[in-house]
C-alpha cells in the first residue's frame, strides 16, 4: 500500500504542466456527445441494414415462386390431369376446390417457402386456376398460376405465370 | 525565442487526445455506413437478378402459349393432309385427282411416272408435296425441301423434315420447333425434333477491332 502511495505521489510530482495533464484522455462530456451522435447516425444505417434484409426477402421470396411455378407446370407439362400433381411434394397439404368452371389449387406456405396445412400460420400462398375451353379443331387448357405474400401491403402478387396447353 | 513556443504548442497539441472520440465515431460511421452501402448494393442486384429470371420464365411461357396453338394448327392441317391422301393412295389417278395440283404442271407429274418412278416412291413424292402445298403458304412452315420435288421426284436422299419459328411481339424472342417428316401419309402427327429457344442475334461494334492472332495482314 505504502509502495503505491509513493508512486502516486511521484507520479504528481512529474514536472508535467498543468494544461497538458488536463488535455489527456477523453471527458464524460465527450464520450456522451460521441454516443449522442453516433445513435443519431446509427439509425441511417440500421435502416439500411433492415431495407438490405427485406430487399434480400423479397428476392428470395420471387426465385421460390419461380422455381415452385416452374416445377408445377412442368409436371402439369408431362401430365395435364391434376390428380397427377398430387405426388408432387409440394401438394402435400394441397386444398383442391372448384370456383366458377375453374378447377383451383391452394397450396400454402410459411416464411421458408415449406408446404404447410392452411389451418397452420401461413406466409405465402400459391394458388392454380385451371379451366379447360373446346373449340372445334382441339381443346384447350388454360392454368393461371400466382403467388401472393399475404403479409404484404402491395396489392400485387409477388410472382404470376400463365400456361396454355392445347389437344 | 517565438519558434520555440511555436514547437511546444506543436507538441502539446500533439499530446493531446482531445476529440479523439470524435475520430472514433466518424470512422465507425465511415466503416458502418461501408457496409450498409455494400449490402443495400447486393441485395438489390440479388432482387434484380431474381426479377429477371422471374421475366425470362414467364416470357418463355408466353412464348410457348404461342407456339402450342400453331402447333396444334399445323397438327390439324396435317392430319387433314394425310387422312386425305391415305384415301386417296390406291391408285395414283386417284390421288392426283383428290388433291389440287393445279399449280403444277400436269406433264411433270407424268414426266415422273415416265421417269420410271416406282409407285412407292411417286406416293412419297405426292404425299410430301401435297403436305408442302398445304402447310408453307398458310402457316409459313419451312421445309428441307421445295415445289421442285415434284419435278424431280423425292430420291430418298434427304430425311424430310418441317419447321416453323414463332416471335413474341412483345418480347421479340424466337422459339423454333422442327420434326422430321415420315415417308407414309400416317395417322399420327411427328414428334418434336427441336424444340429451343433461338438466342438473339449478336452484332459486334464497329469500335472493336479483330486482327489476325497470327499477325497476318
Amino acid at each position: 500500500m505504502k509502495l503505491i502511495c509513493r508512486l502516486v505521489k511521484q507520479i504528481d510530482e512529474l514536472e508535467v504542466p498543468n494544461r497538458m495533464r488536463h488535455s489527456r484522455g477523453i471527458s464524460l462530456v465527450e464520450i456522451i456527445l460521441s454516443i449522442a451522435v453516433l445513435a443519431l447516425l446509427s439509425t441511417y444505417v440500421v435502416q439500411m441494414f433492415i431495407t438490405s434484409q427485406t430487399l434480400n426477402e423479397k428476392a428470395r421470396a420471387l426465385d421460390e415462386s419461380v422455381y415452385i411455378s416452374e416445377s408445377i407446370l412442368e409436371a402439369i407439362e408431362v401430365d395435364s390431369a391434376l390428380d397427377h400433381l398430387k405426388n408432387l411434394k409440394v401438394m402435400k397439404h394441397a386444398v383442391f376446390t372448384n370456383e366458377n368452371d375453374y378447377n383451383v389449387i391452394k397450396i400454402y406456405f410459411d416464411k421458408d417457402f415449406e408446404a404447410v396445412d392452411a389451418k397452420e400460420n401461413y406466409r405465402y400462398l400459391l394458388q392454380l386456376k385451371s379451366i379447360e375451353t373446346q373449340a372445334l379443331a382441339y381443346s384447350k387448357s388454360t392454368y393461371e398460376l400466382q403467388v401472393v405474400d399475404i403479409e404484404s401491403k402491395e396489392a400485387e402478387p409477388i410472382y404470376e405465370i400463365e400456361m396454355e396447353k392445347y389437344r | 525565442m517565438k519558434s520555440k513556443w511555436k514547437n511546444i504548442d506543436n507538441i502539446k497539441m500533439l499530446n493531446s487526445e482531445r476529440g479523439s472520440s470524435s475520430v472514433l465515431v466518424i470512422m465507425i460511421m465511415l466503416l458502418l455506413i461501408t457496409f450498409g452501402v455494400l449490402a443495400m448494393m447486393s441485395s438489390y442486384s440479388n432482387l434484380k437478378i431474381a426479377r429477371k429470371h422471374a421475366d425470362w420464365t414467364k416470357g418463355y411461357y408466353a412464348l410457348e402459349n404461342i407456339a402450342q396453338k400453331k402447333q396444334i394448327d399445323i397438327k390439324n392441317t396435317f392430319l387433314d393432309t394425310a387422312t386425305q391422301n391415305k384415301e386417296n393412295r390406291i391408285s395414283v389417278d386417284n390421288l392426283m385427282t383428290a388433291l389440287d395440283f393445279s399449280d403444277v404442271e400436269i406433264t411433270s407429274i407424268s414426266h415422273l411416272i415416265e421417269l420410271g418412278l416406282s409407285e412407292e416412291k411417286l406416293q412419297q413424292t405426292i404425299w410430301l408435296y401435297s403436305l408442302y402445298k398445304a402447310l408453307y403458304e398458310s402457316q409459313q412452315v419451312t421445309f428441307n425441301y421445295d415445289a421442285s420435288i415434284i419435278k424431280s421426284g423425292f430420291d430418298g436422299s434427304l430425311v424430310p423434315s418441317m419447321s416453323f419459328v414463332i416471335t413474341d411481339a412483345e418480347t421479340q424472342r424466337e422459339l423454333l420447333v422442327s420434326y422430321n417428316l415420315p415417308l407414309v401419309a400416317e395417322s399420327n402427327f411427328p414428334e418434336v425434333k427441336e424444340w429451343r429457344e433461338l438466342p438473339k442475334a449478336f452484332e459486334y461494334s464497329d469500335e472493336l477491332e479483330f486482327g489476325d492472332p497470327k499477325g497476318n495482314e
